[in-house]
């Protein structure tokens, strides 16, 4: 009896069993039926990079091994090219016989070519004297404006590209401090401290031969030509170029230091003096970011003061990529041999070192100087260059005639190529394999289904396979080079083998690695653009005379304990906040809220530019605190700049802002803007804001993934949302912006940039408030039909609500997406790896059935400038206005900037014509510009923010609650139109 | 008889210039409470019959301010539900926990005391640091919640925490008791610590048998002082949850979930410049905070009874 009780509870229990596991067993169904859909629609994909078509340089040069270098030059006059225009784009490239140029200060002619446009090709003919290797040169006047001069290099009329470098060869430009206006030698603010000069091109023309900018190859490209008539062709890339001459010279041979020391010439003079040569005193450098730099953290520093920020140093974290350049002058007394030595800092590559190549007066004096090591230490350095032996350091002697000199440094990755190069190839494997087991997978794979990758992907254990075996070599040939050097990069490639190798060895799980596998690919793929930034500081250089010792400034502890008492009294004496000495009531009062580096630009534009054209005195300080508190205390500014979206109308209506109208120029004014980019600034008639900065959303998409899954840029929602389909198909996702709303974006922004909701409306001509301006116009039928569309794109398409999109299109799961324009700052200068690979299109559009034509428009957002109403200075602060948002300034403030902080210190100016002076490549600028022609701004009314707010909670409660779009529009509107109401009476 | 008088009179004198150095030391304090407490207090009492908006002249307006708010302002109805809400569940919870963790870390030795309250301690000073919440909980897929969920399966698609407001509520309630070990909880351990040994013993002899029957006799009623302004801190904060929950659920949280009466202010006032109808909204909150903290010296003076 009992045991078949027992019997009966065991069966049963078996059967609960079996039921509870049911459920995990329906998940796994769930998932079945698509896969299976997927196995039979398209065979798995393998991914191509743009470059396979290409031969790497690498690869081409290995062709010539054996060829010899070439002995002499030829060279061509710039105008005896041939024009081929484009097809497709307007360009003209005009022959100019004597133009004049200017060449180191004197003035010259040369037979030049004007290229205007630069679209299309131009073809020289050239007579090669022997069969050789030769460099490339061009002898050229660059834009005034814009990026480095690109251009493409074709021979004997192939269309094929010898190499993959020879496609855009980027020539960079020289760039000088600009002179300051009072003589001083740097500029200063009214308590002492110096300001970094801005730089301009020095205008005169420039040699450059083509080198690889990536860095791999460390020499100059080397092109084989044989003996004979060759026809070039220079294939235009859109940059505007002035071209005097062009060759192909003779690569440039070096010594070695052995054979370039002659022991007889060296003479002993140890009571000459050294001869100085300031870091700060930069005279040409090839990159507007090589600006000199302040650094009062040392008593060594030369010069240097306790109580004042003094320009003292040059590179840093900007002097850091393949190729930059900076070029100093100098002069000998005494011929002879001197040592060379540097005051450096180099505290970034840990453990590391960071390479530079020196040339004196343009020539590499011997082969060692290609690679003069700057050693990594947390301190400041006094080092003497020569050869290491273990410990001990021989010092090089360079020797110098007496008369005027130039010395260079080049950044140059020197024996970090190889590994370079390598490492890149071997990352671009692993995260094309990624991409492809994430089509299948999705980023989260089901632990518990066996996709069986390698069967899905046929190149999957080969790729991986060779990659471990990449990565083995890789990390041996490091180690033997480098000793200690690297260890933590080393720790990330052994961890990638590890995953790798774990992948292989369960190839039937191998799916639940993929999260991990991911982190350590993301690891070294960021490690590979860290890998070449190779920043050096240099205080002073000295050469010092045979027998000498370098006499550098070398305080005691007393010294330095003195100088930093001092600084640390300073600290409590110093007015930080104040830039201008001028008080009292002439002075305009201006208050911005930014960093320091944005400040000190602006102030120095504002003392060299407007106070000596106007003669107005402004006085600049950084406050942060709302102009309402200053109202209310009596302490307030006349100008305010980059005003929030909607606080021009709300602060304008309630009194605090003037009526901008009453100008009579004001229109002149709006007209170097984008047309309608002031509608938000409006209200009853009263301007009370001019623009100065303006945004606007553009699609981002990653052109290699299209290309591989077959699809077009889309121009229609219908075309997006198939595009989508498939993308999602493959386990990959799309982004549709959708902003989160705190107390930042619903006061700043404006709805225009938070999501496509008003973007959607315009293109269906539907405005977001009524005419009188008294209510919204989002419940009528169209616009809830509009208002469906955008939040189906959530509920029915499973569209993303939050999501990283800079990262996701980085790793390439999020292919396509919507994003500010500004997202393009963050996409080329941090994500490296993705370069090329990478487009920008215009928002897609609707397509009215009616006329055919598709209606691009697309929402704005941005900032305006307005004056205080309450200011005795209404005049003055107008005359500020319009010369704050001129053209002129506005290039000048925002490449200032960039060349202290880089790509993301851009700003967005809403001023058209210095929007196109920065520094976009030709290609990008067009399609800005062309989305930018296409924008609309929303208007601004009281109570606007409750627009905002209301369209907000109706699309939350539509996602959330699966409410009807209808009455959900409907109960929001309500709620919005009343506060309207509300807010107008108040102040009417 | 006027000897007595005057002797009284004296004494009464003596006394007040005793206390005149206690004064002369307290005034500091007394001229600022003063002045930015005290007075702030009564303007914004003023200020609530008015219509305001900090760049004109205040408008009187009589009751109007009261009267939108208690029938017009549905939003109001709504913050006041979730301050209640917090109030009654963050606020008792969080006293509780603050006596209950200080009770038990009370027992470790004074190396381990010092790391578990160091511990328990810093959430409440580390008021910037909601945004670990915010990964925790974002709605992308790759935050921290919602890919744990997506690979083991329990959901598909990420979901949107901090903006769907059955989970918000509960997500700011747990943050905010996360944060709320602050000052409350270091006065009862110190309050705990100062309970004399003697006690405890004498309680034993006296026949106290479990610790239960020793937490009610002898911990509590010597604790009450601490509990008191423990309490009162308690309650101050649950009242004045909105810093977290603007923080991670966005300003206005959907569908106004977790907005409370403090953020429903910082709204009108900062946002759509009612100046005078947010000062009505701080007097209304004034007199809540008031009459609950009434309500629970009440309750505690009956402990130990």
């Amino acid at each position: 009896m009992r045991k078949n009780l027992l019997k009966l509870i065991a069966v049963l229990g078996c059967l609960a069993v079996a039921i509870t596991s049911l459920p995990f067993g329906a998940f796994a169904d769930n998932e079945a039926p698509a896969a299976d859909l997927q196995a039979q629609s398209n065979a798995p994909l393998v991914l191509q990079s743009d470059d396979d078509e290409l031969t790497p340089y690498k690869n081409y040069l290995a062709q010539f091994s054996s060829a010899k270098q070439a002995t002499t030059d030829v060279y061509i006059d710039g105008a005896a090219g041939v024009f081929v225009p484009s097809n497709s784009k307007e360009s003209t490239a005009e022959a100019k016989n004597n133009y004049a140029v200017k060449v180191k200060a004197k003035d010259e002619t040369r037979n030049v070519l004007d290229w205007v446009g630069g679209y299309g090709s131009v073809k020289y003919t050239v007579d090669v004297p022997e069969d050789a290797l030769y460099n490339f040169y061009i002898e050229f006047l660059p834009p005034e404006v814009g990026v480095n001069v690109e251009l493409g290099i074709l021979f004997d009329g192939q269309t094929e590209y010898l190499f993959d470098g020879a496609e855009s060869m980027e020539f960079s430009r020289d760039w000088v401090n600009v002179p300051t206006v009072d003589g001083k030698k740097w500029r200063e603010d009214a308590n002492g401290n110096q300001i970094a000069p801005e730089q301009q091109l020095t205008g005169e023309l420039v040699e450059r031969r083509a080198t690889d900018d990536t860095g791999v190859a460390v020499e100059p490209y080397l092109f084989y030509l044989t003996k004979g008539t060759h026809e070039i062709t220079l294939v235009g890339l859109g940059h505007n170029v002035v071209i005097s001459k062009i060759g192909f010279t003779a690569p440039e041979q070096t010594i070695s230091y052995k054979e370039y020391f002659d022991q007889s010439k060296l003479t002993e003079n140890a009571e000459a003096a050294d001869i100085v040569i300031q870091g700060e005193d930069a005279a040409v450098k090839n990159d507007n970011s090589l600006i000199p730099k302040t650094n009062n953290g040392s008593n060594d520093m030369i010069p240097v003061d306790p109580y004042l920020t003094l320009i003292n140093n040059i590179g840093g974290t900007s002097w850091q990529s393949v190729g930059q350049k900076i070029e100093w002058n100098f002069t000998v007394e005494n011929a002879g041999y001197y040592q060379f030595s540097a005051r450096y800092k180099q505290s970034d590559v840990v453990n590391g070192e960071s390479w530079r190549w020196l040339k004196i007066d343009g020539k590499t004096p011997f082969t060692e100087a290609k690679s003069l090591n700057f050693s990594y230490d947390t301190q400041w350095q006094n080092y003497v260059f020569g050869e290491k032996d273990g410990k001990k350091v021989t010092p090089y002697y360079i020797w110098l005639e007496a008369g005027e000199h130039t010395i260079s440094l080049e950044v140059t990755l020197n024996e970090l190529a190889d590994a370079y190069d390598r490492l890149f190839n071997i990352v671009e494997a692993i995260g094309d394999m990624y991409l492809q087991i994430v089509m299948i997978t999705s980023e989260t794979p089901d632990v518990n289904r066996s996709y069986e990758l390698f069967r899905q992907i046929p190149t999957f254990t080969e790729t991986l396979e060779n990659a471990s075996k990449d990565l083995k070599a890789l990390v041996k040939d490091i180690q033997e080079s480098t000793g200690a050097r690297g260890s933590q990069y080393i720790a990330a490639m052994n961890n990638m083998d590890r995953v790798i190798n774990q992948m292989l060895d369960a190839p039937f799980i191998a799916h639940i690695y993929v999260s991990d596998y991911y982190s350590n690919y993301t690891t070294l793929s960021s490690w590979l653009s860290e890998m070449k930034k190779l920043p050096v500081t240099i205080d002073e250089m000295r050469f010092t005379p045979a027998g000498g010792k370098a006499d550098y400034k070398k305080s005691n502890i007393f010294q330095n304990f003195g100088y930093e008492a001092v600084r640390l009294y300073s600290s409590f004496v110093n007015d930080y906040t104040l830039y201008n000495e001028e008080d009292g009531e002439e002075a305009l009062k201006l208050w911005v809220n930014w960093g320091r580096d944005q400040t000190m630009a602006l102030n120095s534009l504002v003392q060299d530019s407007f106070v000596k054209e106007k003669g107005i005195n402004v006085n600049l300080q950084i406050v942060s605190c709302s102009l309402i508190n200053g109202l209310l205390a009596n302490n307030f500014p006349d100008v305010q700049l980059y005003l929030s979206r909607t606080a021009p109308v709300n602060y304008g209506m309630r009194g605090a802002l003037l009526d901008l109208t009453q100008f009579d120029d004001y229109k002149e004014v709006l007209k170097q803007f984008n047309e309608g980019a002031d509608i938000p600034y409006w209200y009853n008639g009263a301007l009370y804001a001019i623009p100065d900065s303006q945004g606007f959303m553009c699609m981002f998409y990653r052109t290699d993934v299209f290309e591989d899954l077959g699809l077009s840029v889309p121009n229609t929602w219908e075309e997006f949302l198939y595009c989508a389909t498939i993308i999602q198909r493959y386990n990959m996702d799309v982004y549709v912006p959708y902003t989160q709303i705190t107390t930042a974006t619903t006061v700043d922004a404006g709805i225009g940039g938070l999501h496509l909701y008003p973007t959607m409306l315009m293109q269906n001509n539907l405005p977001i408030y009524n005419e009188e301006g008294n209510a919204t116009n989002i419940n009528n039928v169209r616009a809830i039909q509009v208002f469906e569309e955008w939040t189906e794109m959530y509920t029915d398409y499973g569209y993303q609500k939050q999501a990283d999109f800079y990262n996701r299109l980085r790793n390439g799961s999020m292919p396509l997406g919507i994003a500010g324009y500004s997202t393009y700052f963050t996409i080329y200068s941090a994500a490296p790896e993705i370069d090329g690979r990478w487009a920008i299109a215009n928002v897609p559009g609707t397509l009215d059935p009616e006329t055919g034509e598709i209606n691009r428009a697309t929402a704005g957002s941005g900032s305006g400038a307005g004056i205080v109403k309450a200011s005795s200075h209404h005049e003055e602060a107008w005359e500020f206005l319009k010369w704050w948002t001129s053209a002129e300034i506005q290039t000048r403030y925002s490449n200032n900037v960039e060349s202290i902080l880089g790509l993301l210190g851009r700003s967005t100016p809403s001023n058209v014509e210095a929007f196109n002076n920065l520094g976009w490549d030709p290609a990008d600028l067009e399609a800005l510009n062309e989305q930018w022609s296409h924008v609309q701004e929303v208007p601004e009314v009281p109570g606007s923010y409750y627009t905002t707010r209301a369209v907000d909670q109706a699309y939350w409660s539509v996602i959330n609650d699966g409410i009807n779009a209808k009455d959900a529009i409907n109960k929001w509107s309500l709620v919005a139109d009343n506060e309207i109401k509300r807010k107008i009476e108040e102040y009417s | 008889m006027s000897n007595s008088k005057s002797i009284s009179k004296l004494r009464r004198k003596d006394a007040f210039l005793e206390q005149l150095p206690l004064v002369g030391m307290l005034s500091p304090f007394l001229i600022f409470f003063l002045l930015f407490t005290i007075i702030p207090i009564f303007s914004s009492i003023a200020l609530s019959f008015t219509s305001y908006d900090l760049l004109s002249t205040p408008k009187f307006l009589g009751i109007g301010n009261y009267e939108r708010m208690f029938v017009f302002d549905d939003v109001f109805g709504i913050v006041v539900k979730n301050t209640l809400v917090f109030a009654i569940i963050a606020g008792p919870i969080g006293f509780l926990l603050a006596f209950v963790l200080a009770w038990f870390v009370n027992e470790f030795s004074p190396a381990v005391r010092t790391v578990l309250s160091f511990m328990f301690y810093t959430p409440s000073l580390v008021g910037g640091g909601l945004f670990i919440w915010q990964v925790l909980f974002s709605g992308d897929a790759y935050g921290y919640l919602n890919s744990m969920l997506l690979s083991v399966g329990l959901i598909t698609d990420p979901i949107t925490w901090l903006k769907t407001p059955q989970y918000l509520m509960p997500i700011v309630i747990i943050v905010q008791l996360w944060q709320s070990m602050g000052v409350s909880f270091l006065s009862n351990i110190s309050g705990l610590q100062n309970i004399g040994d003697e006690l405890y013993e004498a309680g034993a002899i006296d026949g106290i048998r479990s610790r239960w029957q020793e937490l009610r006799f002898i911990t509590l009623p010597q604790m009450k002082n601490m509990l008191l302004f423990s309490a009162v801190m308690q309650i101050q904060s649950s009242f004045s949850v909105s810093s977290i929950a603007i923080e991670l659920a966005g300003f206005p949280s959907t569908q106004y979930a977790v907005d409370t009466i403090v953020s429903h202010m910082a709204d009108m006032a900062t946002v759509r410049f009612e100046y005078g109808y947010a000062s009505a909204i701080a007097v209304i909150l004034f007199i809540m905070m008031a009459g609950t903290r009434m309500l629970i010296g009440k309750v505690l003076s009956l402990i130990g009874k």
